[in-house]
């Protein structure tokens, strides 16, 4: 798809929406979502102890070490930096005997700590979903916001989901990233009617999906004639749909309150191959961070998972280089090595746009703001260092420092120390034997 | 991908008139009023899809086709064991699927609709396979979206409810609400709607503040929403009668689903649905029938273009990205969708159609490519997706023929290895000299002496399939070797010499046939369906049974095909 004129205006949407809201008083305009088991604290009171939030934040290919500072991949942030962690010397404890791809490997135990299983399964949760089954509950959605844009090719490959999967259940099964912004909308705030229409269409489909689980429940009962195999996938099926239900529920009972809902954006169309185009890919991406930071304003959840791109995708933009993200990574001259930093600081500035949103809306300084990539060095796909970076920092990390850790500290380490920091206490987080300890230096 | 054909609209009338032929006051056996749809029409339905083809030669053909197929039915009685517990697996419908379903039921396009659900990974080459593990909650959450928007656009149409409903549209009138939720209903869920779910279902065209023509339309668009959600549609849900045996005969509706989506990539339509009703289905002879009926529908080249496209991979023509003309090279012209369209129209026309037949398909030669280069593996739509850029992969190449065409069993790399970046490499270093490093290395050779070979026999095709002498350094292109095939060594000097070698082998045949298998049963063969596979029509065998539709009509009656396992019971 090419650049047409209608763009700008597609966008204008939500930064215009945005913007309106973001004029509000902020503790007006979230007050009608105390019907919710009022999880939302006001915004920007980082004491409160359910005002957490959590946004987790991958962009592809990886950086090297000493490209990851103030000075060259992180320009974009560096006037932020007193609200970033910025660590150096991560260890990223895979060995390459673990028979995967580099970028698919890498990229699951980014934000897990844990390793792939066989076939598409990690071993372990996320930090995003981790912390949402603690703080989302009382929300609408009750379970992360888990968007990004990806069409899943990496060497010319369409591959399998665990190359774009950033967010994963406690099982390892995968949480794949909604993509469409119209469908993250009504996902977030229901078909965007007014509310009495709302209301009745929401309390509508409830009445429709209580019957659908009720036909279920015989065909899955004891006296169902369907083979164990096929009752445990029915069985998740049905979950997914009461899922739903409970969220139309939601929905309906909270309609009568106002979230001074934004109109519905206008819908982007996936190509012939069902795959959204890469021309696409910056204007959905910055859609998915309004969005994003809407949800959190409006309490519809307090956690979110961004990927820009599946591991090593072959992302094009014309606006960085004519040549691919994921090809040039493997660069080997400086001409290459240019054209890498120049898609790493596209990426920081996404990042940074993300940044901004939460600071106007008075959210930056409550939410824990993880971004990271699957490696250190794309052209040998080296695991080590593997980037990380913590903006924002929940009031209880330490923020406006550079850590390095020395190629002892694991990603393991700094989950754990983000949710020791939130009031969560562990003995590890992700695989035990890749944690090391308590980052105590970035603990406020 | 773009398989995805409008159905003529003859086929969309045929349908309908057989729906609307039975009318509520018609008279049924007891068998047909059971399954909720009536008789209208059988004959007419089944001989309008026939259009174009001598109804009196088609039958005596069937007839033959069916005593051949019941004889060999018999015979594999004795020879099956077991099968892999995938084969019984549970299987969802794909996109494509739910899309032609919709399609063939409603006559409506929905194609806006239906093209916001996000693509899934298939897990295996098939869509028909089982599903590894649950669907995406992602996928759920937009399915939910999509079947409320489906409903409403569907109870919208006046023609669709016209269709359906007939001058029947009283939302008051029982008869009204039980016919119309039995014909969508059983269509929906490719089986009847037992009667207290059709009792149920009437409860959602009893709405308070709607009357008139609105109240019928809304209880249609609130059964549509509990039709569409419940797992009967986007599951083929094959049920297990008694849980102490481990081989379950499927009823004939699971068998008219497995056929229908099998030749159709879509439900089983009403004629179909009728001989399930009856029983009629349970006979290997109206199987054949119904196998021979579907084929000659126009609905079966749609089912052979899904089966096309994932058995040789010709969506990665998409991911193949060739530069403006570089320096001393012409600039190469490239239209990813034309060349697929390309490759389509040859298979339908060297295998699919009844002139067709696996040697035509391997042997024939291509349009638009230099008359020495035969065979499907020259057309640019096939071998182009084997390519990221303007330089060809031989690894990638080889590894496509030993896989999808020779069936040959190549394990990933070890841990470490290195990878082949073709797009990377100095120029002036040929393909061969650079993957001579494979075969000093025994670790890698074990693999690579078959697939390099194989992909350097290759090198006389460009990137996209051009025929070319001399690579960009100007040095000449070598793709002399000596491939194994049929059991032999055979020499060959040039490309067009190893295509018409593979052309001839047997070994391509028999792969054919085993991936045609999996297409069908819904996961690979595996040592126990060996007696099966042998049933099956054998290279060298006259055209008319080593075709397409011999190979489908084989397949329908193989046991496997007909049956499924209960994973509850451990044999």
């Amino acid at each position: 798809m090419s650049h047409d004129a209608k763009r700008p205006s597609r966008r204008a949407f939500l930064r215009g929406a945005g913007n309106a809201l973001i004029a509000l008083p902020t503790a007006q305009f979230c007050l009608g979502r105390s019907g919710f088991g009022d999880v939302l604290a006001a915004p920007g009171d980082p004491t409160a102890p359910m005002g957490q939030r959590l946004i987790t934040f991958y962009f592809p290919n990886g950086c090297q070490g000493e490209e990851w500072n103030y000075g060259s991949v992180l320009t974009p942030l560096a006037d932020m930096k007193d609200k970033l962690v910025v660590f150096n010397g991560i260890d990223n404890p895979l060995t390459p005997a673990s028979g995967r791809d580099p970028h698919e490997q890498g990229a699951a135990a980014l934000f897990t700590g844990a390793l792939l299983k066989s076939g598409n399964h990690g071993t372990g949760i996320s930090i995003d979903q981790w912390l949402s089954r603690r703080i989302d509950m009382g929300t609408t959605l009750q379970k992360p916001l888990v968007a990004g844009v990806w069409r899943g090719y990496a060497g010319g490959e369409f591959r399998s989901p665990t190359w774009f999967t950033r967010s994963w259940l406690e099982d390892g099964s995968i949480v794949t990233p909604t993509i469409m912004p119209q469908d993250i909308f009504k996902l977030l705030f229901g078909a965007g009617q007014n509310q009495a229409q709302q209301t009745q269409e929401m309390l509508r489909q409830k009445s429709i999906l209580d019957r659908v689980l009720a036909q279920h429940s015989s065909l899955l009962g004891s006296a169902s004639p369907l083979p164990a195999s096929h009752k445990l996938l029915l069985q998740d099926y049905t979950d997914r749909l009461r899922d739903v239900e409970v969220r139309v529920t939601k929905f309906a009972m909270a309609s009568a309150q106002t979230c001074a809902l934004p109109a519905n954006p206008a819908a982007f169309k996936f190509d012939g191959g069902g795959l959204l185009d890469y021309g696409d890919f910056d204007e959905v991406f910055h859609l998915q961070m309004d969005l994003l930071v809407l949800a959190l304003q409006c309490g519809v959840t307090n956690t979110g998972s961004l990927m820009f791109c599946c591991a090593g995708e072959e992302y094009q933009n014309p606006d960085v280089s004519g040549a691919s993200d994921h090809g040039t990574s493997h660069y080997s001259d400086e001409g290459g090595h240019q054209v890498y930093l120049a898609y790493r600081k596209y990426h920081m500035t996404n990042l940074r746009y993300l940044l901004d949103k939460l600071k106007a809306a008075n959210l930056l300084d409550s939410t824990v703001v993880i971004a990271g990539s699957e490696f250190g060095d794309g052209r040998s796909h080296q695991v080590d260092p593997q980037p990380h970076l913590i903006a924002g920092g929940g009031g209880t990390l330490k923020v406006g420092q550079v850590f390095d850790g020395g190629n002892k500290v694991t990603n393991c380490d700094i989950y754990r120390t983000v949710l020791s920091g939130l009031g969560y206490q562990m003995d590890s987080f992700g695989n035990k034997s890749f944690n090391t300890g308590l980052i105590k230096q970035i603990l406020a | 991908m773009n398989t995805k054909q409008h159905i003529t609209l003859s086929l969309t009338v045929s349908l309908t008139a057989a729906l609307l032929s039975c009318g509520p006051a018609q008279h049924k056996t007891s068998s047909q009023r059971s399954a909720g749809i009536g008789p209208g029409g059988t004959g007419d339905a089944a001989s309008q899809t026939n259009a174009g083809v001598s109804s009196s030669t088609a039958a005596a053909a069937a007839a033959a086709a069916a005593a051949a197929d019941q004889a060999r039915a018999l015979a594999l009685t004795g020879c099956y064991k077991d099968y892999p517990a995938a084969q019984g697996g549970l299987r969802s419908l794909s996109n494509d699927q739910i899309a032609n379903v919709l399609t063939d039921i409603t006559g409506v396009d929905l194609s806006t609709i239906l093209a916001g659900l996000p693509r899934r990974e298939q897990g295996t080459k098939f869509p028909n396979a089982a599903l590894a593990g649950p669907l995406a909650s992602s996928f759920i959450d937009k399915w939910a979206d999509t079947a409320f928007s489906v409903a409403a656009a569907l109870a919208a149409d006046t023609g669709f409810i016209q269709r359906f409903g007939g001058n029947c549209v009283d939302a008051a009138n029982p008869a009204c609400v039980q016919r119309v939720i039995k014909r969508l209903g059983t269509l929906l869920w490719r089986r009847p709607v037992d009667p207290s779910t059709a009792a149920q279902l009437a409860d959602l065209f009893k709405n308070p503040n709607v009357s008139g023509a609105p109240a019928f339309a809304l209880g249609v668009r609130q059964m549509l929403e509990v039709a569409l959600l419940d797992a009967h549609f986007l599951y083929r849900i094959e049920a297990v009668r008694d849980p102490a045996t481990v081989i379950q005969p499927l009823d004939t509706f699971e068998v008219a689903s497995r056929l229908s989506f099998f030749i159709w990539q879509s439900a089983p339509d009403l004629p179909l649905l009728m001989k399930a009703s009856s029983g009629e289905l349970a006979d290997p002879a109206m199987i054949a029938q119904e196998v021979d009926r579907l084929l000659l529908d126009p609905r079966a080249e749609r089912g052979f273009r899904q089966f096309a496209f994932d058995w040789l991979a010709l969506g990665k023509l998409d991911a193949l990205k060739l530069p403006a003309a570089t320096a001393g090279t012409k600039p190469v012209s490239f239209d990813a969708p034309a060349l697929r369209e390309q490759a389509f129209s040859f298979l339908t026309a060297n295998l699919l159609r009844s002139s067709g037949s696996v040697q035509k398909a391997f042997s024939s030669s291509v349009p638009n490519q230099d008359p020495s280069l035969v065979g499907l593996l020259a057309l640019p739509g096939v071998i182009g997706g084997l390519s990221v850029a303007d330089v060809t992969n031989p690894v990638k190449r080889g590894l496509f023929v030993n896989v999808r065409l020779l069936c040959h069993d190549v394990p990933p790399p070890p841990p470490g290895a290195g990878a082949f970046k073709a797009e990377t490499l100095a120029l002036d270093v040929t393909p061969r000299e650079r993957l001579d490093k494979h075969l000093t290395n025994p670790s890698c050779a074990t693999c690579h002496t078959t697939v390099d070979a194989i992909g350097l026999s290759l090198e006389s095709l460009d990137a996209v399939g051009a025929l070319r002498s001399q690579y960009s350094s100007r040095k000449n292109i070598d793709a002399s070797g000596v491939l194994t095939f049929d059991g032999q060594a055979q020499p060959f000097k040039v490309t067009a010499e190893m295509l018409k070698i593979l052309g001839q082998s047997k070994d391509v045949q028999t792969c054919l046939a085993s991936t045609l298998a999996e297409f069908a049963w819904g996961a690979p063969p595996g040592t126990a369906n060996t007696c099966e596979l042998s049933s099956l029509p054998q290279p060298g065998a006259a055209t008319n049974v080593n075709s397409w539709s011999g190979m489908v009509r084989a397949l329908a009656n193989t046991p496997t095909f007909l049956q499924r396992i209960n994973d509850g019971v451990k044999p």
